[in-house]
């Protein structure tokens, strides 16, 4: 990284301090009568920026963990002030410096920069006593509120995949039979596992089909009928009488 | 009867209150119920030589109606039966036809009146014994009489005495109408070819 890009992110570093800095805050801030406007450096180039004291005196409502409490000596006859039970008053003073960047070499921001990078405990250590301090407010409104713990909060995860057998997807086989039937397959990832097809009915036995053997048709006709025959027809009515009382 | 008056088979005088059949013969009209009350009445065998009684007076006209028996037995199948046929249907017995199966002759009443069994078949026997001066036994095949099973169709077969005999035990047997026409064309039992 060469030193204009760490001078550019410096200065992109300042202007987040500045923009969060001026930012409302749901607190009950009190000011002085005299105290002046926030003083913002757009420009990304270093420019003299005359920063005027500002000494807000932020007082607000947070429990007693935010803050860490000042080295009070407490009394005998009096209780603990660092309680947890309720909610404590605490004035917290911010307080700004004035920082003359032009007076400040390139070679100096970047072994400021770096030493900001190397970690928070050491800057802790390193800044001086009269540098801001970040307010540390890490625990979540909720658990400080109610009292609930992290797993509850975890509760509203999503449950994890139930456990079971995994139903591979279905492959279109390309090199099979085309020509079959195919059972119906939910293809849906993630449906619920189709049931598996009831087991088919044996097959039925191949019908069996006669091989017929026509006869050969005959060349010519079978039998020949020369004549008729004789037929008995009276030619009277004493004829057929005759006939009949003949039986 | 005036002579000068036309007359046919059946002459009504309405004047003198006489029905008159082929001439001088004078007829009544009887209901069939009485008849078949008097078969009750007389037994079956007096209804059957009434009815032969009748039939031999139709018999009779034929023979009259073509010349002689001579002349109905060398007359033609139809002039026979045209001319019973007219007897028959005149005094009320049905419609006459005449089959032949094979030898056998065979005649058929259609509208039969419904007479006890033998009555009409007895009529029939009668007739053709005094048109052609023949002995004959006649057999009734389905019933007689209006058989309404037939349809009221009264078939009647013509044979001699031994023959006759024969097919009224078949019949008796439950031998059907065909079962006994082919029985009577086979030759009988033991007779060389």
């Amino acid at each position: 990284m060469t030193a204009q890009e760490q001078v550019a992110r410096l200065e992109a570093l300042l202007t987040r301090v500045h923009t969060r800095r001026d930012a409302p805050r749901p607190v009950h801030v009190e000011t002085a009568a005299a105290a002046p406007a926030p003083v913002h450096a757009p420009s990304p180039t270093p420019a003299p920026v005359a920063a005027r004291p500002v000494v807000p005196a932020v007082a607000f409502h947070a429990p007693a963990p935010v803050v860490p409490p000042a080295p009070v000596t407490p009394a005998p006859d009096t209780p603990a002030p660092h309680t947890t039970d309720g909610d404590v008053d605490v004035e917290v003073m911010a307080e700004t410096a004035e920082i003359d960047l032009e007076g400040i070499d390139a070679d100096e921001l970047a072994a400021a920069s770096a030493d900001g990078a190397a970690g928070p405990a050491e800057a802790a250590e390193e800044l001086p006593a009269s540098s801001r301090r970040p307010i540390h407010i890490e625990p979540p409104l909720a658990e400080l509120t109610f009292g609930e713990t992290a797993e509850a909060k975890g509760a509203s995860h999503p449950a994890p995949p139930e456990s079971g057998r995994q139903v591979a997807l279905p492959t279109n086989d390309l090199e099979g039979e085309l020509s079959g039937v195919r059972p119906l397959v939910e293809s849906i990832p993630g449906a619920a596992p189709a049931t598996p097809p009831p087991a088919a009915p044996p097959a039925a036995p191949a019908a069996l089909k006669a091989d017929v053997t026509q006869p050969l048709a005959a060349a010519g006709p079978a039998a020949v009928f020369r004549g008729a025959a004789p037929e008995w027809k009276p030619q009277t009515f004493g004829d057929l009488l005759d006939s009949t009382l003949g039986l | 009867m005036n002579a000068q008056s036309k007359t046919g088979p059946v002459d009504f005088d309405l004047t003198r209150g006489r029905v008159d059949t082929g001439g001088d013969h004078r007829v009544v009209l009887v209901p069939v119920p009485v008849l078949s009350e008097l078969a009750e009445l007389a037994g079956l065998e007096s209804i059957k030589e009434i009815a032969r009684s009748v039939g031999v007076s139709f018999g009779r006209r034929v023979a009259a109606k073509l010349g002689s028996a001579d002349a109905v037995a060398g007359a033609s199948l139809e002039a026979v039966v045209s001319a019973l046929a007219v007897e028959v249907a005149v005094s009320g017995w049905g419609a006459l036809r005449l089959e032949r199966w094979g030898k056998a002759l065979v005649l058929v009443v259609d509208h039969a009146p419904d007479l006890p069994t033998g009555a009409l078949a007895s009529l029939l026997e009668g007739a053709v014994e005094a048109a052609a001066a023949r002995e004959v036994h006649a057999v009734a095949l389905n019933g007689e009489g209006g058989n309404k099973k037939a349809g009221g169709v009264a078939r009647v077969l013509l044979l001699g005495s031994k023959a006759a005999q024969r097919a009224r035990l078949w019949i008796a047997e439950g031998a059907s109408e065909r079962d006994v026409l082919s029985r009577l064309h086979e030759p009988p039992s033991g007779a060389s070819s």
